[in-house]
């Protein structure tokens, strides 16, 4: 994959115009190499349309292909599904676009297999799902399918920055897209949109790619085909209903267990009908796997023959398309401009795309030279964008960090560099050596041509070139503000999508607050009208029990007096779960507090946590952690009975800090029987319990969670029926001093 | 219970069954020797010098050798008061009044001179932390101590009433035989 020049991978959190430049190098997504393999043999042998049917069923399901076909047929006509841009692009070249896409990537194998699979679940859900929205099921199973297209392209585009945020989603303690936005700084929904829009895939679709985790609020708000992303929207739901998507895309395992119902009614569609999607959605998307392959290991051999056999069929193919693009040459000159223009002014122009397109109107503005440079200021306002061209290369564009203070007048590069970037910057040896003369690009009246408000960019141009340049400076300064203006939109657009995200989450927890001050309110005044007769039975029922001569009847007195007692403590229970002490934070050292925890425990004769053995694993003894010392103490607790119930014989430890330091991560992995789906999604739901037999009072884990949010962490739990649990916990690291 | 030493003149009067003010009365004229704290005005009488004022004055001495704990049970909740007599008169170790609500304990705390007070928390008129410290705040009472009874659990409420003067705290329902040791442990002090 090309990287735009300037852009070091591992220095952290990107702009909104260096995505853009990264989505503009993306041509092509990596595919598995099984996939490529099956699609090369289906594309060699046709020799007309009616064989291209298996094509066509096999590329629509895969992301990487169908995303790679809409993208070409979208710059020549307009396709939202594989049918459509096979009418698009014409038997013949959309069978050597799949070839070509299948030889081109040779590191497929590092594209995570996961991502098939649940696209393949959210476009069986989307097809499945159209119906009640009327919409066409091939347009929403593309769009299902194309859900994954940010996330293949962060995976293509940043591999090193997407596999850090993965490792940091693992480690639990939040989500993907959280950490994708911690570390690189957008989301994978977002950066899809800039595929979209790069692709000029249709509106409809490229909305229903970018909002397919929002809420139906937003999604009726800002989607240009609202039916088809809130089929996508449902969809995706539906597959996490069915848990068909993998830990990290699906949501948080405490997510409300009615929100398929509830979005399915806010969507004005049965929840029966959405559960009949998700009952035969498995078998579904199963078939489909089997069809492409997935289940079955993927094959370097299988592809390169493949490959071989495409060879003869690509070198004639190639042969017809040199001999036409020989006879259109002729024609491109007189085009070119006119394309560069219409470019510039495309209405779905990125910000990038414009900056290129004037680099080539100026330089061939500047005659037989041919080399310039252009620039635009990016929408953070303190960088600028640069794209330069010379004879015989392509665009090249990079970004660099603008000096402080008042935009540079027309003049030499010399002057004009030292005033327009910062002393950090390179670019000064990097732009054409004949362009030395600066146009700025300014829009508007030019009474306000010193305020720093109307400057948008400027040229780099070769001297002979000035007069035309500056003579066309408002034209393009105009088209340049058009698309600095579009990018600000999008930026605009896609920090609302986060706010809403944002916004959605806080309305969770605000609800969750809601109900926990109502659980507080509501066992203060059971604690204090209950606990009076209670106390009374108790009394008199000891009172009785002493009394009596009669052993049996001692006994019973003796049961009501115990039971008075656990209706009480359930009571405590509520109270302390709805209304903890407040945290007091110490450096707490977890491994050690894990074995003392464990120790204790196993000392009583009816904890079942006596043979349970601890593993520490090395690293987990050098972490510091702050938090409340006898808090987490009862989370432990908590934790490693249930992993006692559950017939574990091992909790092993993990724990790790985070890459900034400030946080430590702890893993807690049993081998005990682990939980259903069901079961995980509703175990930090106060009173709920799995245990069939000698139930527990099942607030345990609910008020496990409450202690760690209490002291700033978060808790997270992945289990599965017989392959044991793992909880990660996330709390503030201690200081180095501590 | 073992004989105090030193007596307020508030357990003299009750003793003597005479008006607190008597008794004060007496120990300013002389007839009833005693002492005052250091660095404070309130009175203080020995045992022997109280047992030579009852004989010189013709009092009966019975009141002397009622060692029974004096138990004040504080609660609005009628059937809790009533467990309460039933459990102490009881026993036979403890001499109990009860009162319903904040004003009739702090006059039964006047008038009884209690040990000690089971005392609920949450009373019609005043919580149980206002009590507290009525009481904490007259130096005639200081021997007294009070067991929070409550239904309220709360870790916090329960900081604050020991705070506000409670020795200790028990929470509803409660173990009969526990709250009899805890009584007496809190009058042995």
């Amino acid at each position: 994959m090309a990287r735009f020049a300037g852009h070091d991978e591992a220095a952290g959190r990107l702009t909104s115009e260096q995505f853009d430049l990264l989505a503009g190098q993306i041509e092509l997504l990596p595919t598995l190499p099984g996939v490529a393999a099956r699609a090369v043999a289906a594309a060699v042998p046709q020799t007309d349309a009616s064989g291209d049917d298996d094509l066509v069923a096999l590329v629509r399901c895969d992301a990487a292909l169908t995303a790679m076909l809409l993208a070409r047929a979208n710059a020549h006509g307009s396709a939202g599904t594989v049918g459509e841009a096979r009418d698009v692009l014409g038997p013949a070249g959309f069978r050597a676009a799949v070839v070509a896409a299948c030889c081109v990537h040779d590191e497929a194998d590092t594209v995570e297999a996961d991502l098939w699979h649940d696209a393949l679940a959210m476009a069986c859900a989307a097809e499945a799902l159209s119906g009640p929205f009327g919409c066409d099921g091939e347009r929403a199973f593309a769009a299902g399918l194309l859900c994954v297209l940010g996330e293949l392209g962060l995976q293509a585009a940043l591999p090193k920055g997407s596999a850090r945020a993965a490792d940091a989603a693992a480690g639990g303690g939040e989500t993907l897209d959280n950490a994708r936005q911690r570390i690189l700084g957008t989301d994978a929904a977002s950066f899809a949109r800039r595929l979209a829009a790069r692709w000029r895939l249709p509106a409809g679709l490229r909305d229903a790619i970018w909002l397919h985790d929002q809420s139906a609020e937003t999604i009726r708000v800002a989607a240009a085909d609202a039916d088809l992303a809130a089929t996508v929207r449902l969809a995706r739901a539906a597959a996490e209903q069915a848990h068909l998507l993998h830990p990290g895309r699906g949501a948080e395992h405490d997510a409300a267990p009615r929100a398929l119902d509830d979005l399915a009614v806010q969507f004005g569609v049965a929840p029966e009908a959405v559960h009949r999607v998700v009952e035969q959605l498995e078998a579904r998307v199963a078939g489909l796997v089997t069809r492409m392959g997935l289940d079955r290991p993927a094959s370097h051999r299988e592809r390169i023959d493949a490959l071989t056999a495409a060879a003869g069929r690509l070198a004639a193919d190639n042969a017809a398309l040199h001999d036409r693009a020989r006879q259109a040459a002729t024609h491109v000159d007189a085009l070119s401009c006119g394309r560069d223009l219409a470019a510039a002014c495309r209405p779905d122009a990125s910000l990038p795309e414009a900056v290129t397109a004037l680099a080539r109107i100026v330089a061939r503005l500047s005659g037989a030279d041919g080399s310039a440079a252009a620039y635009g200021l990016a929408t953070d306002g303190d960088t600028i964008l640069a794209v330069k061209l010379e004879p015989g290369t392509t665009a090249d564009a990079r970004t660099a960090r603008r000096a402080d203070g008042a935009p540079p007048a027309a003049g030499e590069r010399s002057v004009v560099l030292r005033a327009l970037l910062a002393e950090t910057s390179d670019l000064a040896g990097w732009l054409p050596p004949a362009a030395t003369l600066h146009v700025p690009l300014r829009i508007g009246d030019a009474r306000d041509s010193d305020t720093r408000d109307n400057w948008v960019g400027g040229l780099f141009v070769p001297p002979a070139a000035g007069p035309v340049a500056s003579a066309a400076a408002p034209l393009l300064a105009a088209m340049l503000g058009e698309a600095l203006a579009r990018a600000r939109g999008t930026e605009l657009a896609e920090r609302l999508a986060r706010a809403c995200t944002a916004l959605d989450h806080a309305r969770d927890a605000l609800a969750e607050q809601k109900s926990v001050a109502a659980i507080e309110a509501m066992a203060s005044g059971a604690a204090h009208e209950l606990n009076n007769p209670l106390a009374v039975i108790s009394g008199r029922s000891q009172l009785m029990a002493e009394r009596s001569d009669d052993d049996r009847q001692r006994r019973t007195w003796t049961l009501i007096a115990e039971q008075a007692h656990r209706i009480s403590d359930v009571i405590t229970e509520l109270m302390n779960y709805a209304n903890p002490s407040p945290p007091r934070p110490e450096p707490v050292d977890p491994a050690a507090l894990l074995c003392e925890t464990q120790k204790s425990l196993g000392e009583s004769k009816e904890s079942q946590a006596a043979g349970l053995e601890v593993d520490i694993q090395d690293g987990a003894s050098r972490c510091r952690l702050r938090a409340d010392r006898s808090q987490l103490g009862e989370v432990f607790a908590e934790l490693v009975s249930n992993a006692a119930a559950a017939g574990a014989r091992t909790v092993r430890l993990e724990a790790e800090s985070d890459e900034f330091h400030d946080a430590v991560v702890l893993r807690l992995i049993d081998d005990g029987a682990g939980m259903d789906p069901t079961s995980v999604e509703q175990v930090f739901t106060p009173f709920f319990s799995d245990h069939k037999a000698g139930r527990r009072l099942g607030m345990g884990l609910a008020r496990a969670r409450r202690y760690v949010e209490l002291n700033g962490g978060r808790i997270r739990l992945h289990s599965r029926p017989d392959a044991g649990t793992t909880v990660h916990v996330r709390l503030p690291a201690a200081g180095e001093d501590e | 219970m073992r004989h105090k030493a030193v007596y307020t003149t508030g357990e003299a009067a009750r003793i003597c069954n005479l008006s607190q003010q008597t008794i004060i009365r007496c120990f300013d004229s002389g007839q009833l020797e005693g002492f005052r704290v250091p660095g404070s005005k309130f009175r203080r009488i020995p045992r022997d010098k109280l047992v030579t004022f009852m004989k010189a004055n013709a009092i009966p001495l019975e009141g002397l050798d009622d060692d029974r704990v004096r138990v004040l049970v504080v609660d609005d909740d009628p059937q809790i008061v009533e467990l309460f007599t039933d459990v102490l008169e009881a026993d036979g170790r403890f001499e109990m009044a009860t009162a319903q609500t904040g004003y009739d304990a702090g006059v039964q705390t006047q008038q009884f001179r209690p040990d000690v007070v089971v005392l609920d928390y949450m009373l019609p008129d005043v919580n149980g932390d206002a009590v507290c410290r009525t009481i904490r705040e007259n130096p005639e009472l200081a021997h007294i101590r009070i067991l929070i009874i409550s239904g309220m659990v709360n870790p916090g409420e329960v900081d604050r009433l020991k705070h506000a003067g409670a020795d200790d705290f028990i929470k509803k329902p409660f173990n009969i035989e526990k709250v009899i040791e805890r009584i007496v442990s809190l009058a042995r002090g």
